[in-house]
């Protein structure tokens, strides 16, 4: 009996243990949703205008003092490539000649000279080649006759031809005898020009005519005299280009255009930078390697303002009412493969004028007219290397005062997963540099451009303009710190998730429209941190 | 004879198979320290807590799987304590101030195996050998109740914000060895028993946390700037690649495979029987060291206690030539300032010892009273628990006992069980914490000790105690 105490013992022991792995049923534990809160700091950062602006890559340069000025150029007006200015066209020509060979009794030698010409034609009249070292270019000659002497030669001198090196004409020899049973004797070869001067002794009336000397030396035999004999050529010359023309290109037009950004303003929505006195240059300078007369007329130079309220306005290089045509230096036959500069005298233009509107870009349109006055007599020359390079260079020191300088930027937004988070709070520490305050608002939009949520009051001020020193250094004497916080609670936090862009706005002004400006050094020390409510 | 026999090994049997789902079952069951077995001295796992005791027979053996085995768990807070119920439905949430209420500036989860391979043991006259081999498995983590605040709370609530966080206590101590001990007590006369315990240790894996210290400030004057500094050391030697199934691996690690990481230890007590009816004992166990060698890597900090403040990104290293970039300087940063060295130089782990202090008082014959007071020397802590004992035996077949004992700042802990003699074989169930197996949810500490030896032969000449136990009984063991 004292058995069955323990057996029941035993088994109340096992059985209590089977039911503690029910008890302790971590299965049926859900989650409890309390918060926590996390503070972390996010943000560290010191931004100079080069941070802040983008795009900025050698738009930024700075003078001995640290002022800084934004260099915007042209960079897309360029002539056309010189070899579609002049172009010189394959040829292909075929002439025939007859001669008589004299009565001789046989093995006395004799000698027909032949002389053949043809003209050398151009893409348009009235233009004129005098000379044209060419760099690429093949000749086709080929020969026929009927001539039936056993000994019998021909040899050929072409004096427009000469090579460029050794300055000889080009000269070359076929074979003529006659064999058995063969009337027409036929020759050929390929000559490459790539080393030959195309040279053409142009007068009056004679203009760019390729001459052909053909000698004819014979013994004569036994074999009938058949005169008249006839010697034909044919001439294919092709794919010739050229590194140096000399002659007439003619009267022609080419087109450059060119846009510029002035990213500084274009995200500008309203409002305006006032630049200070001097602190605006505006330059062009044209490059001309072309040796002949060229006359720039600017078709269209117009500053344009994007945004919500587009404005546009035309700049007059020498002012307005005043035509806008360049004349062109150009280099002479002792400058043959230089640039020659003009430089543009825009001290009359209304550059300032179009500055006021903030123009996001600037359009640039030119006609460049070659020999204008279409004087035929004139000895152009052209290099395959010859452009007109115009620069127009805009340089904004930064200096002057803003006012209302508005700029919007919208991007894509995308929050999901925030289920948990319930509180959020943003703690913005600005220690500006800049002698600029900024009002910024970031609104939260749906798809359809509805504003879901503001994240900052109305006209809260983020960052406060640094005080600056009196004129003419106008410096910034120390940074101006603000902390702002910003909540978002969790109606906001879920009106927020609900958003798919941002749309940025940030209001810049000089404080009272104050001149001041910025130099290198300036910088803005951006500190942020965040507290997150957090259910758990 | 026959007759009676039949039914007893039924008994067995099913003790058998309880015991061994006990162990199945037990495997979520977690407990500290048998101290029950410190008040049954005729078992002779008694020895392992007082090597000066010695049980009454000439002979005995525990054979392999059923020799002796003990798995202990303590925890800080109880599964009660962690939950709360819904007011609807039954699920439970985790409610952080009940658990942070029931947390201690300091506090730790720990978890014990004591799994013997076997014991043997035999007289010779006054003398007492003892043989065992056994695994030891034991690990403990340490956390500020801080740390549990700032997870719950957040370094950015009112109770972190602006104030110095400072964590030292927080680490984890974990080993594995094989233990070879063999024991000696001798009965000096008739009133005072010495005894010692001289262990060989062969260390099969440790985690030593000797430092982990951590300091955290967030600001809370600017945009939360986060100071922090670290200063840790910490220890392992393992040929575990994860920690997946730790305690199979531990478990699986073969018996005389034996590894290079060498040990010893020492176990010392004395028994002091002034008169029949009162005894007392006192030992210290546990004292010893491992020296790890082998598969060692130790993590110590690349800049202990140097302060690095983070104050955010700054938004240029996001952006590279015009273009995001995933690689951020900041957090080479981080990494270089809170960055562990790795060394594999051989280090020394000591075990945790404990000191016991016992008393016993035969009210008669089948009637025991005791009292034991063991003190844990964890680290430079000192973790003192009182066990109040009372014995009741059932003839010389049965002896069952009811505990209670302060622990781990708990006082609900409630012993109960029971130790069997069926002729030669001798079995118990043990456990300090009987109140964790009728209410599980209320207890933080749980343990379990059981095993079974073959006895064999009574002393001619033994104590008086024994003596009067044995006439009592009116039966002679091993028959």
């Amino acid at each position: 009996m004292k058995f069955n105490g323990f057996v029941l013992i035993l088994f109340l022991s096992v059985f209590i243990q089977s039911c503690i792995e029910k008890e302790l049923d971590f299965d049926s534990i859900k989650t409890q949703k309390w918060n926590s809160e996390w503070a972390l700091p996010l943000i560290n950062s010191t931004l100079t205008l080069s941070d802040l602006l983008t795009d900025t890559t050698g738009i930024i340069q700075e003078d001995e003092d640290g002022l800084i000025t934004l260099v915007y150029e042209s960079e897309e007006l360029i002539s056309i490539n010189a070899d579609e200015i002049v172009e010189i066209p394959d040829q292909e020509d075929f002439v025939n000649e007859s001669f008589d060979l004299p009565s001789l009794p046989p093995g006395i030698s004799g000698q027909i000279p032949v002389l053949f010409s043809f003209p050398f034609e151009l893409s348009e009249p009235g233009l004129r080649i005098d000379s044209a070292i060419l760099k690429t270019g093949m000749y086709s000659f080929t020969v026929r006759t009927d001539i039936n002497k056993n000994v019998a030669i021909v040899d050929f001198t072409i004096p427009n031809i000469i090579n460029t090196t050794t300055n000889d004409t080009l000269k070359f020899t076929f074979d003529l005898s006659y064999q058995q049973g063969i009337n027409e004797i036929v020759r050929d070869t390929i000559i490459d020009l790539s080393n030959y001067t195309l040279v053409f002794g142009n007068t009056l009336g004679q203009t760019n005519k390729l001459y052909i000397n053909a000698l004819i030396t014979f013994e004569s035999d036994n074999n009938p005299n058949n005169s008249p004999y006839y010697i034909s050529l044919e001439n294919e010359l092709k794919d010739m280009e050229f590194s140096r023309f000399f002659g007439y290109v003619g009267n022609q037009v080419i087109e450059m255009q060119d846009t510029v950004n002035l990213n500084i303003f274009s995200i500008n929505e309203e409002g305006f930078f006032s630049f200070g006195e001097g602190s605006v240059n505006f330059q062009m300078d044209i490059l001309n390697s072309f040796g002949l007369p060229v006359m720039l007329d600017v078709i269209t130079f117009r500053a344009y303002h994007g945004g919500s309220d587009p404005d546009s306005i035309d700049i007059y290089i020498f002012g307005e009412g005043n035509p806008s045509l360049i004349e062109l230096n150009y280099p002479n036959l002792n400058q043959v493969g230089e640039n020659v500069l003009t430089q543009v005298n825009t001290e009359n233009s209304n550059i300032h004028e179009a500055l006021e509107i903030s123009p996001g870009k600037i359009f640039i349109d030119i006609d460049g007219h070659l020999n204008p006055d279409e004087d035929s007599t004139l000895t152009n020359f052209v290099l395959d290397t010859s452009g007109i390079k115009v620069d127009i260079s805009l340089e904004l020191e930064l200096f002057g005062a803003v006012n209302g300088f508005k700029i919007a930027d919208t991007v894509d937004f995308h929050l999901n997963d925030i289920e948990d988070i319930k509180s959020l709070l943003f703690v913005v520490d600005v220690a500006n540099g800049f002698p600029v305050n900024a009002i910024i608002q970031l609104n939260f939009v749906d798809s359809v451009y509805n504003v879901v949520h503001s994240l900052l009051p109305p006209e809260e001020q983020l960052m406060i303009a640094a005080p600056v020193s009196s004129p003419p250094e106008y410096r910034v004497l120390c940074p101006a710190e603000k902390i702002t916080n910003i909540v978002l609670n969790d109606e906001e936090l879920r009106a927020i998730s609900e958003a798919k862009k941002i749309i940025i706005n940030a209001t810049l002004s000089t404080t009272n429209g104050q001149l001041v400006k910025i130099y290198s050094d300036y910088n803005i020390i951006l500190k942020l941190g965040a507290k997150v409510g957090i259910s758990l | 004879m026959i007759s009676r026999i039949k039914p007893i090994k039924r008994v067995c049997l099913l003790i058998l198979i309880g015991l061994i789902f006990l162990i199945i079952v037990n495997n979520r069951l977690h407990a500290q320290v048998s101290r029950s077995v410190y008040f049954l001295e005729h078992l002779p796992e008694s020895g392992i807590l007082n090597p000066a005791f010695s049980p009454p027979y000439n002979f005995y053996v525990n054979l392999p799987i059923i020799s002796t085995f003990y798995i202990g768990f303590e925890s800080p807070f109880s599964f009660d304590q962690l939950t709360q119920k819904w007011e609807t439905g039954d699920s439970l949430y985790i409610d952080r101030e009940t658990v942070l209420n029931a947390l201690k500036d300091n506090n730790y989860f720990s978890f014990e195996i004591y799994n013997e391979l076997g014991r043997a043991g035999f007289r010779a006259g006054r003398n007492y050998f003892h043989l065992s081999i056994a695994k030891v498995f034991s690990t403990k983590f340490s956390f500020e109740k801080d740390i549990v605040e700032l997870f719950l709370y957040g370094n950015g609530s009112e109770q972190f914000l602006g104030k110095p966080i400072h964590f030292d206590k927080t680490g984890l101590n974990m080993t594995s060895y094989h233990e070879f001990a063999l024991g000696y007590s001798i009965r000096i006369n008739e009133k005072v028993t010495v005894g010692t315990h001289l262990k060989y240790l062969n260390g099969r894996f440790n985690i030593w946390t000797e430092k982990a210290e951590f300091k955290m400030f967030t600001d809370d004057q600017s945009t939360y700037a986060i100071t922090a500094s670290s200063d840790i050391n910490i220890h392992t030697s393992s040929t575990i690649s994860n920690f997946d199934d730790l305690i199979y691996q531990v478990e699986n690690y073969k018996w005389l495979n034996l590894s290079g990481n060498h040990g010893f230890g020492c176990n010392l007590g004395v028994e002091y029987e002034p008169t029949s009816m009162f005894k007392l004992s006192a030992s210290v166990v546990d004292i010893g060291w491992i020296k790890w060698k082998e598969n060692i890597k130790n993590f110590k900090s690349a800049n202990p206690n140097v302060d690095y403040t983070f104050e955010g990104f700054d938004i240029n290293d996001f952006v590279s030539e015009g273009s995001f970039t995933d690689t951020l300087d900041i957090l080479d940063t981080i990494a270089e300032c809170f960055g562990l060295e790795k060394n594999y130089e051989p280090y020394t782990s000591h075990l945790n010892p404990k000191v016991y202090i016992g008393g016993l008082w035969n009210l008669n014959k089948s009637n025991q009273l005791g009292l034991l007071i063991r003190t844990d020397f964890v680290e430079q802590t000192i973790k003192p628990s009182f066990t109040v004992n009372y014995t009741h035996k059932f003839g010389d077949v049965l002896t069952v006992y009811a505990n209670y004992s302060i622990l781990n700042r708990n006082y609900a802990n409630i012993g109960l069980g029971f130790a069997v003699k069926l002729g030669p074989v001798q079995f118990y169930a043990l456990n300090d914490m009987a109140y964790a197996l009728l209410k599980p949810r209320e207890a933080r500490n749980y343990n379990f000790h059981f095993g079974m030896s073959f006895v064999f032969g009574t002393p001619k000449e033994f104590g008086k105690s024994e003596k009067m136990d044995s006439n009592e009984g009116g039966k002679n063991d091993g028959e």
